[in-house]
């Protein structure tokens, strides 16, 4: 249960009736700490009326100095050394204080100790409940500069530095596009002061990117919609059927095929050439003695442009689909 | 329509928000998994689309949220996944609420620009939110692979740092503060060593506490101590320095002859060698050997002076004043007086600088230095002129007012529980100098692992994935 029930009567009677499921419409539970035990009320903050909520979040948050600031929890201060700060509520059991406040509390320490489990091992992730959430690891400034370096100098192209770093193509490309930013931000004398200060604060609070430690895999591609179900073939017992075969059943292109394509996009790889082709067929035609205007010719297909007559033109309908122009400007697109 | 803000944080509730607020953070501490075995079916997809959903898209109304949810999950193949063996299986159920990631607010939220996705609309309709350059006014604007999104750093400052005090609070902390220091102060007058114990024992336990954790310098239970380690190096420097400068200046030729003849030596460099050092000795025994012996033997300290001045007499205008030797003896021993004169100040600035300091001259120019702070004004004065001057060891300035202008605590720092909340996403690429962020692509599911942030585990979304789907319903 999420937490105890109000409705205590109800709940009898229905376990005296020997149900499981209580049978009432409204159930409303409350939310209590799962590590709180019955009847357990701490005392309210001094001179104050509190409900029991109230109170055990003032337990749990700790004491406050004259600043306002919760100094003896531990979860209120960021890290210094490139390392998270994330909550273990299971085993600390709502004694989150850097230092018991009195010899009275030390009490429940020893027993937790025993099934202590090494946070070490799960020091990214952030929420105790899902094991399926990390946090991703931060990029050096050093590793970053690298980066940049062997692109940009020694003209090496991406796909390789990804390999040696690790790192899928895309965030490489980030990289390079967030390093121009700031390196016009820096040239301008924009980040400096406060700025300079979050900036430093955040970088030391999140793990270091290690290469040869946390490499991401490459050899990602999304899974096809098709392979989702399953498809039921018969072949002969001798005949064999790998991988390849089955891309040809289901009509798709073979992995490795979209893995190389995959691979080929980015300003800085090695497939990219300086010649700006037109994907969409667009083009500028030529302008003669006494044109005012050059004129841009896109193709575009019947239907996906403009109002087509006698489509159903339903603009006072709830929720419906948006899109946004080149300038941010939203529109509703003629669907 | 946004949905209405209606008590998001309840206690009692406690459900857990896209939010950094402290009492989301309880929320999130007591958090408990829903018990699915004593519930229907349909009371665990109930139960498990309230918890998701107050998290997930919180301020999207329900129908259009049903809009926005796509059936198809995304998750990506690893190929070298059959080289590895035992690879764990994709939580696909977890990309249920992958769509919303797309959106401007909540990608701005998860680059780490905001402290709530209610607060990161609030920056995109009041414009202060920009995509490739252009001005998004639009919370559920989606964004493409490689678009560059940025925030205002001082909205970005704003979010993050901590909350701007008024004036009347920064007053009534400051004045406790100045009324801790001038009773220190007065302590540290009546006793100094024992404060400065009590201090560096205090200074030991806070480290201790405190290890690897950002806590501002100026940080301790009752503010007493002067961690303005710059300020106190100077003020040692300076005093180290007015010392120097007394010392050299009472040294001149004539004192330097003085405790020459005073050591009087039993024909040995070694009895120099404790005021002149190694080097300077045997100069020292030089001129000493060069003195007549008349000299030598005077016995009273007038007597001395008065041949002192014969061999080193004051000058006046160019011209020495009354008698002088001026046979070549004693004009040798002027030219070796001057040369080890020059050569002894060097020799005495040189020992200043290796020596430190000893403990007690160190609390002595500490205790020197402390000087107690002039009061503030009465409040009604304050308010009138807004502003009062402080210059604390630990603060210039008002207590978060340094720079009243800014809408947040000057000089910044970051909020409290901070740390709990600040997840780097997998999607995206942030630069905190600037506060821009690359969209890299849209959040994936891969092998034991999703890329959507949610403190939600596989079990409650794949009910709330059930719920949305409706089949069966």
């Amino acid at each position: 249960m999420l937490g105890r029930t109000i409705i205590d009567s109800s709940a009898c009677s229905a376990k005296t009736a020997g149900l499981q499921v209580s049978q009432v419409r409204y159930r409303r539970t409350l939310a209590y700490p799962f590590y709180s035990k019955a009847g357990n009320i701490p005392p309210a903050r001094k001179g104050r009326k509190q409900t029991v909520f109230k109170r055990l979040m003032d337990q749990f948050l700790g004491p406050k100095n004259y600043k306002g600031e919760y100094y003896l929890n531990k979860y209120a201060y960021v890290k210094t050394n490139h390392t998270t700060n994330y909550i273990n509520p299971r085993n600390e059991r709502g004694n989150a204080l850097l230092e018991s406040l009195s010899e009275f509390d030390v009490g429940e320490e020893d027993d937790s100790s025993s099934f202590r489990r090494n946070r070490s091992e799960n020091a990214l992730q952030p929420f105790p409940l899902n094991s399926k959430c990390v946090t991703n690891l931060q990029i050096s400034n050093e590793t970053k500069a690298r980066i940049v370096d062997d692109i940009l100098l020694n003209k090496i192209p991406s796909q390789q530095v990804a390999l040696k770093y690790g790192l899928k193509i895309q965030r490489i490309e980030a990289i390079l596009k967030l390093r121009e930013i700031e390196e016009e931000w820096e040239q301008n004398g924009l980040i400096k002061g406060d700025l300079k200060r979050f900036s430093n604060t955040l970088y030391n609070m999140f793990p270091l990117y290690n290469p040869e430690k946390h490499a991401e895999n490459l050899t990602e591609i999304p899974i096809p919609k098709e392979t989702l179900q399953s498809r039921f073939l018969t072949i002969a017992e001798s005949e064999p059927f790998g991988p390849v075969d089955a891309a040809k059943e289901f009509n798709l292109e073979p992995a490795a095929v979209t893995l190389e394509r995959l691979s080929e996009g980015g300003e800085h790889s090695s497939h990219h050439s300086n010649a700006k082709a037109n994907k969409d067929g667009s083009f500028i035609s030529t302008m003669y003695k006494g044109d005012k205007y050059a004129f841009k010719f896109t193709p575009v297909k019947v239907g996906n442009v403009g109002y087509r007559y006698g489509k159903v033109f339903r603009d006072n309908r709830k929720d419906r689909k948006i899109a946004y122009d080149a300038a941010g400007n939203k529109y509703y697109p003629i669907e | 329509m946004t949905r209405r803000a209606q008590n998001l944080n309840s206690l009692v509730r406690g459900r857990i928000r896209p939010s950094m607020n402290k009492y989301n953070l309880f929320n999130l501490y007591k958090k408990s998994k829903p018990n699915f075995r004593i519930m229907t079916l349909y009371q665990q997809k109930w139960a498990s689309k309230q918890e998701t959903r107050a998290y997930h898209g919180e301020h999207i109304k329900e129908h259009r949220w049903q809009s926005l949810f796509e059936k198809k999950l995304k998750g990506v193949a690893q190929l070298d996944a059959s080289l590895k063996g035992n690879v764990p299986s994709t939580p696909m159920v977890l990309q249920t609420f992958a769509s919303l990631e797309k959106r401007l607010d909540y990608s701005i939220f998860r680059a780490l620009f905001s402290s709530s996705v209610r607060q990161a609309k609030k920056f995109i309709l009041n414009g202060h939110v920009k995509v490739n350059g252009v001005i998004i006014k639009h919370p559920n604007f989606n964004l493409n692979p490689g678009d560059i999104f940025s925030v205002d750093p001082e909205r970005v400052l704003e979010a993050l740092g901590s909350k701007k005090p008024n004036l009347k609070e920064s007053y009534k902390i400051d004045k406790l503060q100045i009324i801790n220091w001038q009773n220190y102060v007065n302590n540290v007058k009546n006793d100094p060593r024992k404060i400065w114990e009590k201090k560096l024992e205090k200074q030991k336990k806070l480290n201790s506490l405190y290890k690897n954790l950002n806590v501002n310098d100026n940080f301790n239970s009752n503010n007493l101590i002067n961690n303005d380690d710059i300020e106190r190096k100077k003020n040692m420097q300076d005093y180290k320095l007015k010392k120097l400068r007394e010392i050299q200046n009472s040294i001149d030729r004539k004192s330097i002859l003085n405790d020459i003849i005073k050591t009087n030596p039993s024909n040995s460099i070694d009895d120099f060698k404790s005021q002149f050092g190694d080097k300077l000795s045997t100069k020292a025994f030089q001129i000493y050997q060069l003195i007549p012996n008349s000299i030598k033997n005077l016995q009273t300290d007038s007597d001395l002076s008065k041949e002192l001045l014969k061999i080193i007499p004051i000058y006046k205008d160019g011209k020495p004043i009354g008698e002088i030797y001026d046979d070549t003896n004693s004009k040798k021993i002027r030219s070796q007086l001057s040369e080890l004169h020059s050569e002894y100040l060097e020799k005495i600035r040189q020992d200043f600088q290796e020596k430190p300091l000893a403990q007690d001259e160190l609390i002595k120019i500490w205790s020197e230095n402390l000087k107690k702070h002039p009061t503030l004004p009465p409040f009604n004065e304050v308010e009138e002129k807004g502003s009062y001057y402080v210059k604390l060891p630990w603060q210039r300035g008002m207590f978060g007012l340094a720079n009243p202008n800014k809408s947040y605590f000057t000089p910044w720092k970051p909020r409290q529980f901070l740390p709990v909340f600040s997840v780097l996403p997998k999607h995206l690429e942030i630069s905190f100098k600037t506060c821009h962020a690359v969209y890299l692509r849209d959040p994936v599911a891969r092998p034991g692992e999703s890329e959507v942030i949610s403190p939600f585990d596989e079990d409650i979304h794949e009910r709330s994935y059930m719920y949305y789907i409706k089949n069966g319903m």
